[in-house]
Protein backbone atom coordinates (compact mmCIF):
# COMPACT_ATOMS: atom_id res chain seq x y z
CA UNK A 1 0.00 0.00 0.00
CA UNK A 2 2.77 2.38 0.91
CA UNK A 3 4.45 1.49 -2.39
CA UNK A 4 1.34 2.54 -4.24
CA UNK A 5 1.04 5.77 -2.23
CA UNK A 6 4.68 6.56 -2.80
CA UNK A 7 4.36 5.87 -6.51
CA UNK A 8 1.28 8.08 -6.82
CA UNK A 9 2.87 10.85 -4.76
CA UNK A 10 6.03 10.67 -6.81
CA UNK A 11 4.33 10.89 -10.17
CA UNK A 12 1.40 13.15 -9.39
CA UNK A 13 2.92 15.58 -6.91
CA UNK A 14 6.72 15.43 -7.01
CA UNK A 15 6.87 15.36 -10.80
CA UNK A 16 3.82 17.67 -11.07
CA UNK A 17 1.88 15.01 -13.00
CA UNK A 18 -1.40 16.35 -11.66
CA UNK A 19 -0.96 19.49 -13.77
CA UNK A 20 -0.73 17.40 -16.94
CA UNK A 21 -3.68 15.34 -15.75
CA UNK A 22 -5.89 18.38 -15.10
CA UNK A 23 -4.85 19.93 -18.42
CA UNK A 24 -5.60 16.67 -20.29
CA UNK A 25 -8.94 16.39 -18.49
CA UNK A 26 -9.87 19.92 -19.57
CA UNK A 27 -8.65 19.32 -23.14
CA UNK A 28 -10.58 16.05 -23.37
CA UNK A 29 -13.80 17.78 -22.36
CA UNK A 30 -13.21 20.64 -24.79
CA UNK A 31 -12.37 18.18 -27.58
CA UNK A 32 -15.54 16.18 -26.84
CA UNK A 33 -17.73 19.28 -26.90
CA UNK A 34 -16.19 20.64 -30.12
CA UNK A 35 -16.45 17.24 -31.82
CA UNK A 36 -20.04 16.82 -30.64
CA UNK A 37 -21.02 20.21 -32.08
CA UNK A 38 -19.29 19.42 -35.39
CA UNK A 39 -20.83 15.95 -35.35
CA UNK A 40 -24.29 17.37 -34.79
CA UNK A 41 -23.92 19.88 -37.63
CA UNK A 42 -22.51 17.26 -40.02
CA UNK A 43 -25.11 14.72 -38.89
CA UNK A 44 -28.05 17.09 -39.42
CA UNK A 45 -26.79 18.05 -42.89
CA UNK A 46 -26.24 14.42 -43.92
CA UNK A 47 -29.59 13.35 -42.49
CA UNK A 48 -31.32 16.22 -44.29
CA UNK A 49 -29.96 15.03 -47.65
CA UNK A 50 -31.13 11.47 -47.00
CA UNK A 51 -34.53 12.48 -45.65
CA UNK A 52 -35.17 14.90 -48.50
CA UNK A 53 -34.36 12.16 -50.99
CA UNK A 54 -36.67 9.77 -49.16
CA UNK A 55 -39.63 12.15 -49.18
CA UNK A 56 -39.25 14.02 -52.46
CA UNK A 57 -36.87 11.90 -54.54
CA UNK A 58 -34.55 14.90 -54.97
CA UNK A 59 -30.75 15.01 -54.55
CA UNK A 60 -30.20 11.45 -55.77
CA UNK A 61 -26.44 11.86 -56.33
CA UNK A 62 -25.96 13.66 -53.00
CA UNK A 63 -27.89 10.87 -51.30
CA UNK A 64 -25.53 8.27 -52.78
CA UNK A 65 -22.52 10.30 -51.67
CA UNK A 66 -23.92 10.56 -48.14
CA UNK A 67 -24.51 6.79 -48.00
CA UNK A 68 -20.86 6.21 -49.01
CA UNK A 69 -19.64 8.75 -46.43
CA UNK A 70 -21.65 7.17 -43.63
CA UNK A 71 -20.63 3.63 -44.57
CA UNK A 72 -16.94 4.55 -44.66
CA UNK A 73 -16.98 6.37 -41.31
CA UNK A 74 -19.05 3.71 -39.59
CA UNK A 75 -17.16 0.86 -41.16
CA UNK A 76 -13.61 1.81 -40.19
CA UNK A 77 -12.02 2.36 -36.75
CA UNK A 78 -11.96 5.95 -35.56
CA UNK A 79 -8.25 5.55 -34.73
CA UNK A 80 -7.46 4.84 -38.40
CA UNK A 81 -9.58 7.80 -39.45
CA UNK A 82 -7.55 10.05 -37.14
CA UNK A 83 -4.29 8.70 -38.58
CA UNK A 84 -5.50 9.29 -42.14
CA UNK A 85 -6.60 12.85 -41.31
CA UNK A 86 -3.31 13.52 -39.52
CA UNK A 87 -1.23 12.32 -42.46
CA UNK A 88 -3.41 13.88 -45.15
CA UNK A 89 -3.51 17.46 -43.98
CA UNK A 90 -0.66 17.97 -41.52
CA UNK A 91 -2.86 20.04 -39.25
CA UNK A 92 -2.43 20.61 -35.52
CA UNK A 93 -3.40 17.66 -33.28
CA UNK A 94 -6.36 19.66 -32.02
CA UNK A 95 -7.83 20.20 -35.50
CA UNK A 96 -7.15 16.64 -36.61
CA UNK A 97 -8.87 15.28 -33.51
CA UNK A 98 -11.88 17.59 -33.82
CA UNK A 99 -12.30 16.79 -37.52
CA UNK A 100 -11.79 13.07 -37.01
CA UNK A 101 -14.16 12.67 -34.10
CA UNK A 102 -16.60 15.24 -35.55
CA UNK A 103 -16.97 13.47 -38.91
CA UNK A 104 -17.13 10.06 -37.25
CA UNK A 105 -19.80 11.25 -34.84
CA UNK A 106 -21.61 13.01 -37.72
CA UNK A 107 -21.98 9.69 -39.53
CA UNK A 108 -23.60 8.11 -36.45
CA UNK A 109 -25.76 11.18 -35.72
CA UNK A 110 -27.07 11.17 -39.30
CA UNK A 111 -28.13 7.54 -38.94
CA UNK A 112 -29.80 8.28 -35.59
CA UNK A 113 -31.74 11.18 -37.12
CA UNK A 114 -32.64 9.18 -40.23
CA UNK A 115 -34.05 6.39 -38.08
CA UNK A 116 -35.99 8.93 -36.00
CA UNK A 117 -37.47 10.46 -39.15
CA UNK A 118 -38.52 6.95 -40.14
CA UNK A 119 -40.60 6.82 -36.96
CA UNK A 120 -42.50 9.97 -38.00
CA UNK A 121 -45.61 9.06 -39.99
CA UNK A 122 -45.12 10.03 -43.63
CA UNK A 123 -48.66 11.46 -43.64
CA UNK A 124 -47.29 14.30 -41.48
CA UNK A 125 -45.09 15.38 -44.38
CA UNK A 126 -47.96 14.96 -46.81
CA UNK A 127 -50.39 17.03 -44.76
CA UNK A 128 -47.85 19.84 -44.57
CA UNK A 129 -47.46 19.73 -48.36
CA UNK A 130 -51.25 19.80 -48.74
CA UNK A 131 -51.29 23.15 -46.93
CA UNK A 132 -48.83 24.57 -49.45
CA UNK A 133 -45.53 24.13 -47.62
CA UNK A 134 -42.59 23.32 -49.87
CA UNK A 135 -40.87 19.99 -49.21
CA UNK A 136 -38.05 21.88 -47.45
CA UNK A 137 -40.50 23.72 -45.17
CA UNK A 138 -42.47 20.54 -44.47
CA UNK A 139 -39.31 18.79 -43.35
CA UNK A 140 -38.00 21.74 -41.33
CA UNK A 141 -41.24 22.75 -39.61
CA UNK A 142 -43.08 19.47 -39.22
CA UNK A 143 -40.98 16.34 -39.71
CA UNK A 144 -37.58 17.26 -38.22
CA UNK A 145 -38.88 18.70 -34.90
CA UNK A 146 -40.69 15.41 -34.27
CA UNK A 147 -37.69 13.38 -35.37
CA UNK A 148 -35.26 15.32 -33.18
CA UNK A 149 -37.54 14.80 -30.17
CA UNK A 150 -37.56 11.06 -30.88
CA UNK A 151 -33.80 10.97 -31.30
CA UNK A 152 -32.76 12.68 -28.04
CA UNK A 153 -32.02 9.46 -26.05
CA UNK A 154 -29.90 8.03 -28.88
CA UNK A 155 -28.06 11.34 -29.32
CA UNK A 156 -27.22 11.38 -25.61
CA UNK A 157 -25.79 7.88 -25.94
CA UNK A 158 -23.72 9.04 -28.88
CA UNK A 159 -22.35 11.91 -26.78
CA UNK A 160 -21.33 9.53 -23.99
CA UNK A 161 -19.64 7.23 -26.53
CA UNK A 162 -17.78 10.21 -27.95
CA UNK A 163 -16.34 11.09 -24.53
CA UNK A 164 -14.85 7.59 -24.25
CA UNK A 165 -13.67 7.48 -27.87
CA UNK A 166 -11.45 10.51 -27.29
CA UNK A 167 -9.12 8.11 -25.45
CA UNK A 168 -7.52 7.26 -28.81
CA UNK A 169 -6.77 10.91 -29.70
CA UNK A 170 -3.21 10.34 -28.54
CA UNK A 171 -2.34 8.65 -31.86
CA UNK A 172 -2.23 12.07 -33.54
CA UNK A 173 -0.27 13.69 -30.73
CA UNK A 174 -3.24 15.06 -28.79
CA UNK A 175 -2.62 15.12 -25.03
CA UNK A 176 -5.75 13.29 -23.96
CA UNK A 177 -6.27 11.58 -20.60
CA UNK A 178 -5.20 8.16 -21.92
CA UNK A 179 -2.01 9.66 -23.34
CA UNK A 180 -1.15 11.25 -19.98
CA UNK A 181 -1.90 7.92 -18.27
CA UNK A 182 0.56 6.19 -20.61
CA UNK A 183 3.29 8.70 -19.75
CA UNK A 184 2.58 8.25 -16.02
CA UNK A 185 2.64 4.49 -16.45
CA UNK A 186 6.06 4.66 -18.09
CA UNK A 187 7.29 6.72 -15.09
CA UNK A 188 5.78 4.47 -12.43
CA UNK A 189 5.56 1.07 -14.16
CA UNK A 190 2.23 0.57 -12.46
CA UNK A 191 -1.37 0.18 -13.55
CA UNK A 192 -2.86 2.87 -11.29
CA UNK A 193 -2.58 5.73 -13.87
CA UNK A 194 -4.89 3.79 -16.19
CA UNK A 195 -7.29 3.03 -13.34
CA UNK A 196 -7.25 6.70 -12.30
CA UNK A 197 -7.99 7.86 -15.84
CA UNK A 198 -10.68 5.18 -16.16
CA UNK A 199 -12.31 6.52 -13.00
CA UNK A 200 -12.21 10.05 -14.43
CA UNK A 201 -13.86 8.90 -17.69
CA UNK A 202 -16.46 7.00 -15.67
CA UNK A 203 -17.28 10.04 -13.51
CA UNK A 204 -17.62 12.31 -16.54
CA UNK A 205 -19.93 9.93 -18.45
CA UNK A 206 -21.94 9.30 -15.28
CA UNK A 207 -22.38 13.01 -14.57
CA UNK A 208 -23.27 13.75 -18.21
CA UNK A 209 -25.78 10.91 -18.55
CA UNK A 210 -27.37 11.65 -15.15
CA UNK A 211 -27.59 15.37 -15.95
CA UNK A 212 -29.10 14.81 -19.36
CA UNK A 213 -31.53 12.21 -18.03
CA UNK A 214 -32.62 14.68 -15.41
CA UNK A 215 -33.28 17.31 -18.09
CA UNK A 216 -35.21 14.74 -20.14
CA UNK A 217 -37.33 13.76 -17.14
CA UNK A 218 -37.98 17.41 -16.27
CA UNK A 219 -39.17 18.13 -19.81
CA UNK A 220 -41.44 15.06 -19.77
CA UNK A 221 -42.83 16.02 -16.36
CA UNK A 222 -43.50 19.55 -17.60
CA UNK A 223 -45.47 18.18 -20.54
CA UNK A 224 -47.52 15.91 -18.28
CA UNK A 225 -48.24 18.81 -15.89
CA UNK A 226 -49.35 20.94 -18.82
CA UNK A 227 -51.62 18.17 -20.15
CA UNK A 228 -53.18 17.70 -16.70
CA UNK A 229 -53.78 21.42 -16.43
CA UNK A 230 -55.49 21.40 -19.80
CA UNK A 231 -57.71 18.51 -18.72
CA UNK A 232 -58.51 20.12 -15.37
CA UNK A 233 -59.28 23.66 -16.51
CA UNK A 234 -60.48 23.00 -20.03
CA UNK A 235 -58.04 25.54 -21.38
CA UNK A 236 -54.29 25.11 -21.16
CA UNK A 237 -51.59 27.64 -20.62
CA UNK B 1 -62.66 26.99 -62.00
CA UNK B 2 -61.37 23.44 -62.41
CA UNK B 3 -61.37 21.49 -65.63
CA UNK B 4 -60.16 17.90 -65.64
CA UNK B 5 -59.50 16.41 -69.06
CA UNK B 6 -59.07 12.68 -69.74
CA UNK B 7 -57.32 11.98 -66.45
CA UNK B 8 -55.68 8.57 -66.10
CA UNK B 9 -53.96 7.25 -62.98
CA UNK B 10 -52.29 3.85 -62.87
CA UNK B 11 -50.97 2.10 -59.74
CA UNK B 12 -48.72 -0.91 -60.40
CA UNK B 13 -50.42 -1.69 -63.71
CA UNK B 14 -53.92 -1.22 -62.25
CA UNK B 15 -55.91 1.67 -63.75
CA UNK B 16 -57.46 3.51 -60.82
CA UNK B 17 -58.74 6.52 -62.77
CA UNK B 18 -59.79 5.81 -66.31
CA UNK B 19 -60.30 8.75 -68.64
CA UNK B 20 -61.96 11.01 -66.08
CA UNK B 21 -63.21 14.36 -67.35
CA UNK B 22 -65.22 16.91 -65.41
CA UNK B 23 -65.70 20.66 -65.34
CA UNK B 24 -66.38 22.38 -62.03
CA UNK B 25 -67.52 25.99 -61.99
CA UNK B 26 -66.71 28.60 -59.36
CA UNK B 27 -68.85 28.36 -56.18
CA UNK B 28 -70.09 24.94 -57.18
CA UNK B 29 -70.34 22.25 -54.54
CA UNK B 30 -69.67 18.95 -56.24
CA UNK B 31 -69.74 15.72 -54.26
CA UNK B 32 -68.51 12.45 -55.73
CA UNK B 33 -70.05 9.32 -54.33
CA UNK B 34 -69.49 5.68 -55.05
CA UNK B 35 -68.34 2.41 -53.52
CA UNK B 36 -65.00 1.95 -51.78
CA UNK B 37 -62.14 1.54 -54.26
CA UNK B 38 -63.97 3.48 -56.97
CA UNK B 39 -61.11 5.99 -57.15
CA UNK B 40 -62.79 8.92 -55.39
CA UNK B 41 -59.92 9.70 -53.01
CA UNK B 42 -57.31 9.16 -55.74
CA UNK B 43 -59.18 11.65 -57.89
CA UNK B 44 -59.01 14.28 -55.13
CA UNK B 45 -55.32 13.50 -54.52
CA UNK B 46 -54.65 14.02 -58.23
CA UNK B 47 -56.43 17.40 -58.12
CA UNK B 48 -54.09 18.43 -55.28
CA UNK B 49 -51.07 16.85 -57.03
CA UNK B 50 -50.40 14.48 -54.15
CA UNK B 51 -50.56 11.90 -56.92
CA UNK B 52 -49.18 12.53 -60.39
CA UNK B 53 -51.58 11.29 -63.09
CA UNK B 54 -50.24 9.09 -65.89
CA UNK B 55 -51.91 11.29 -68.47
CA UNK B 56 -54.52 13.99 -68.87
CA UNK B 57 -54.74 17.65 -67.88
CA UNK B 58 -55.97 19.55 -64.85
CA UNK B 59 -56.68 23.20 -65.51
CA UNK B 60 -57.14 25.29 -62.35
CA UNK B 61 -57.97 29.00 -62.67
CA UNK B 62 -56.81 28.94 -66.28
CA UNK B 63 -53.48 27.26 -65.56
CA UNK B 64 -52.53 23.68 -66.37
CA UNK B 65 -51.22 22.57 -62.99
CA UNK B 66 -49.56 19.48 -64.46
CA UNK B 67 -47.17 21.59 -66.55
CA UNK B 68 -43.56 21.51 -65.25
CA UNK B 69 -43.39 25.30 -64.74
CA UNK B 70 -46.37 25.31 -62.36
CA UNK B 71 -45.61 26.17 -58.72
CA UNK B 72 -47.26 23.27 -56.88
CA UNK B 73 -47.03 24.96 -53.46
CA UNK B 74 -48.90 28.04 -54.71
CA UNK B 75 -51.59 25.83 -56.23
CA UNK B 76 -52.02 23.95 -52.95
CA UNK B 77 -52.31 27.21 -51.01
CA UNK B 78 -55.30 28.11 -53.22
CA UNK B 79 -56.71 24.57 -53.19
CA UNK B 80 -57.06 23.37 -49.62
CA UNK B 81 -57.70 19.78 -48.73
CA UNK B 82 -59.15 17.98 -45.73
CA UNK B 83 -57.77 14.46 -45.82
CA UNK B 84 -59.61 11.37 -44.68
CA UNK B 85 -57.06 10.68 -41.93
CA UNK B 86 -57.02 14.35 -40.75
CA UNK B 87 -53.21 14.18 -40.27
CA UNK B 88 -52.90 16.97 -37.73
CA UNK B 89 -49.33 17.80 -36.77
CA UNK B 90 -48.84 15.69 -33.65
CA UNK B 91 -46.17 17.91 -32.11
CA UNK B 92 -48.25 21.10 -32.28
CA UNK B 93 -51.27 22.21 -30.27
CA UNK B 94 -54.61 22.81 -31.97
CA UNK B 95 -53.87 26.53 -32.16
CA UNK B 96 -50.45 25.96 -33.72
CA UNK B 97 -51.92 23.44 -36.15
CA UNK B 98 -54.38 25.97 -37.51
CA UNK B 99 -52.15 29.06 -37.47
CA UNK B 100 -48.84 27.62 -38.69
CA UNK B 101 -49.63 27.80 -42.41
CA UNK B 102 -51.27 31.29 -42.44
CA UNK B 103 -48.36 32.74 -40.46
CA UNK B 104 -45.57 31.02 -42.39
CA UNK B 105 -47.03 30.98 -45.88
CA UNK B 106 -49.49 33.88 -46.08
CA UNK B 107 -47.31 36.00 -43.74
CA UNK B 108 -50.34 36.93 -41.67
CA UNK B 109 -49.57 38.67 -38.36
CA UNK B 110 -49.75 36.08 -35.56
CA UNK B 111 -52.42 38.04 -33.67
CA UNK B 112 -54.70 38.20 -36.69
CA UNK B 113 -54.25 34.49 -37.40
CA UNK B 114 -54.93 33.59 -33.76
CA UNK B 115 -58.10 35.71 -33.65
CA UNK B 116 -59.33 34.15 -36.86
CA UNK B 117 -58.52 30.67 -35.57
CA UNK B 118 -60.32 31.31 -32.27
CA UNK B 119 -63.44 32.44 -34.11
CA UNK B 120 -63.51 29.26 -36.17
CA UNK B 121 -62.81 27.06 -33.13
CA UNK B 122 -65.70 28.73 -31.33
CA UNK B 123 -67.95 28.21 -34.30
CA UNK B 124 -67.15 24.49 -34.33
CA UNK B 125 -67.60 24.30 -30.55
CA UNK B 126 -64.09 23.19 -29.74
CA UNK B 127 -62.65 26.43 -28.43
CA UNK B 128 -61.77 24.74 -25.12
CA UNK B 129 -59.35 22.46 -26.99
CA UNK B 130 -57.27 25.35 -28.25
CA UNK B 131 -54.09 24.30 -26.41
CA UNK B 132 -54.63 20.56 -26.56
CA UNK B 133 -52.42 18.25 -28.55
CA UNK B 134 -54.14 16.27 -31.33
CA UNK B 135 -53.67 13.01 -29.40
CA UNK B 136 -56.09 14.37 -26.76
CA UNK B 137 -58.90 14.98 -29.26
CA UNK B 138 -61.71 12.69 -30.36
CA UNK B 139 -61.99 11.70 -34.03
CA UNK B 140 -64.71 14.26 -34.63
CA UNK B 141 -62.76 17.04 -32.96
CA UNK B 142 -59.70 16.18 -35.03
CA UNK B 143 -61.76 16.37 -38.18
CA UNK B 144 -63.08 19.77 -37.18
CA UNK B 145 -59.54 21.03 -36.58
CA UNK B 146 -58.48 19.67 -39.99
CA UNK B 147 -61.35 21.56 -41.62
CA UNK B 148 -60.48 24.76 -39.74
CA UNK B 149 -56.83 24.36 -40.77
CA UNK B 150 -57.88 24.27 -44.41
CA UNK B 151 -60.27 27.23 -43.97
CA UNK B 152 -57.54 29.34 -42.35
CA UNK B 153 -55.74 29.54 -45.71
CA UNK B 154 -58.83 31.16 -47.31
CA UNK B 155 -58.55 28.92 -50.37
CA UNK B 156 -60.53 29.29 -53.59
CA UNK B 157 -61.25 25.57 -53.61
CA UNK B 158 -61.52 23.07 -50.77
CA UNK B 159 -61.29 19.35 -51.38
CA UNK B 160 -63.10 17.29 -48.75
CA UNK B 161 -62.20 13.62 -48.60
CA UNK B 162 -64.99 11.94 -46.62
CA UNK B 163 -65.66 15.01 -44.44
CA UNK B 164 -68.23 13.36 -42.20
CA UNK B 165 -66.68 9.92 -41.73
CA UNK B 166 -65.80 10.50 -38.06
CA UNK B 167 -68.52 12.97 -37.06
CA UNK B 168 -71.63 12.48 -34.97
CA UNK B 169 -74.96 13.86 -36.20
CA UNK B 170 -74.56 17.18 -34.41
CA UNK B 171 -71.11 17.76 -35.84
CA UNK B 172 -72.29 16.69 -39.31
CA UNK B 173 -74.88 19.45 -39.17
CA UNK B 174 -72.11 21.88 -38.22
CA UNK B 175 -69.98 20.80 -41.17
CA UNK B 176 -73.00 20.99 -43.46
CA UNK B 177 -73.61 24.60 -42.42
CA UNK B 178 -69.94 25.44 -42.90
CA UNK B 179 -69.90 23.90 -46.39
CA UNK B 180 -73.07 25.79 -47.31
CA UNK B 181 -71.65 29.07 -46.03
CA UNK B 182 -68.43 28.47 -47.95
CA UNK B 183 -70.35 27.91 -51.17
CA UNK B 184 -72.34 31.09 -50.57
CA UNK B 185 -69.13 33.04 -50.01
CA UNK B 186 -67.80 31.88 -53.39
CA UNK B 187 -65.55 28.97 -52.38
CA UNK B 188 -65.66 25.98 -54.70
CA UNK B 189 -66.12 22.64 -52.96
CA UNK B 190 -65.20 19.24 -54.32
CA UNK B 191 -65.80 16.33 -52.00
CA UNK B 192 -66.14 12.62 -51.75
CA UNK B 193 -68.53 10.83 -49.44
CA UNK B 194 -70.31 7.60 -48.65
CA UNK B 195 -73.01 9.58 -46.87
CA UNK B 196 -75.46 10.32 -49.67
CA UNK B 197 -77.84 12.14 -47.32
CA UNK B 198 -75.07 14.57 -46.35
CA UNK B 199 -74.10 15.02 -50.01
CA UNK B 200 -77.71 15.71 -51.04
CA UNK B 201 -78.03 18.32 -48.29
CA UNK B 202 -75.04 20.37 -49.41
CA UNK B 203 -74.09 19.53 -53.01
CA UNK B 204 -75.17 21.59 -55.97
CA UNK B 205 -74.17 18.61 -58.12
CA UNK B 206 -73.59 14.97 -57.30
CA UNK B 207 -71.46 12.73 -59.48
CA UNK B 208 -71.18 8.96 -59.24
CA UNK B 209 -67.85 7.22 -59.65
CA UNK B 210 -67.45 3.54 -60.29
CA UNK B 211 -64.42 1.52 -61.36
CA UNK B 212 -62.35 4.68 -61.86
CA UNK B 213 -64.90 6.27 -64.20
CA UNK B 214 -67.46 9.01 -63.69
CA UNK B 215 -70.86 7.57 -64.44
Amino acid sequence: MSDLTNSMYGVLVARAGYIALVRAFRDTLVLTCCSAVLGLVVGVLLAFVRVRYRFSGRWRVANRAVICFVQIFRGTPVMLQLLVFGNLWRLSPWLVAILGFGFNSGAYVSEILRASVGEVDSSQYESACVLGFSDYQALRLVVLPQAIKNSVPALLNEFCSLIKETAVAGVVGFQCLAQVATVMNSNSSRAWPYVLVGVLYFIVTLVVSCGLNRIRRAVAAREIRRERLVEKTGVGI
Amino acid sequence: MIEVKRLVKVFNGCTVLDDVSIKIEKSECVFIYGPSGAGKSTFLRCLNLLERPASGDIVFAGQNILSPDCDVSKVRQRMGMVCQEFDLFTNYTVLDNITLAPIKLLKKPAEEAINEGCELLERFGIWDKIYSLPCRLSGGQRQCVAIIRALMMSPDVILFDEPTSALDNQMQLGVRDVVRDLCKSGVTIVGTTHNSRFAESVATRMVQMEGGRLV
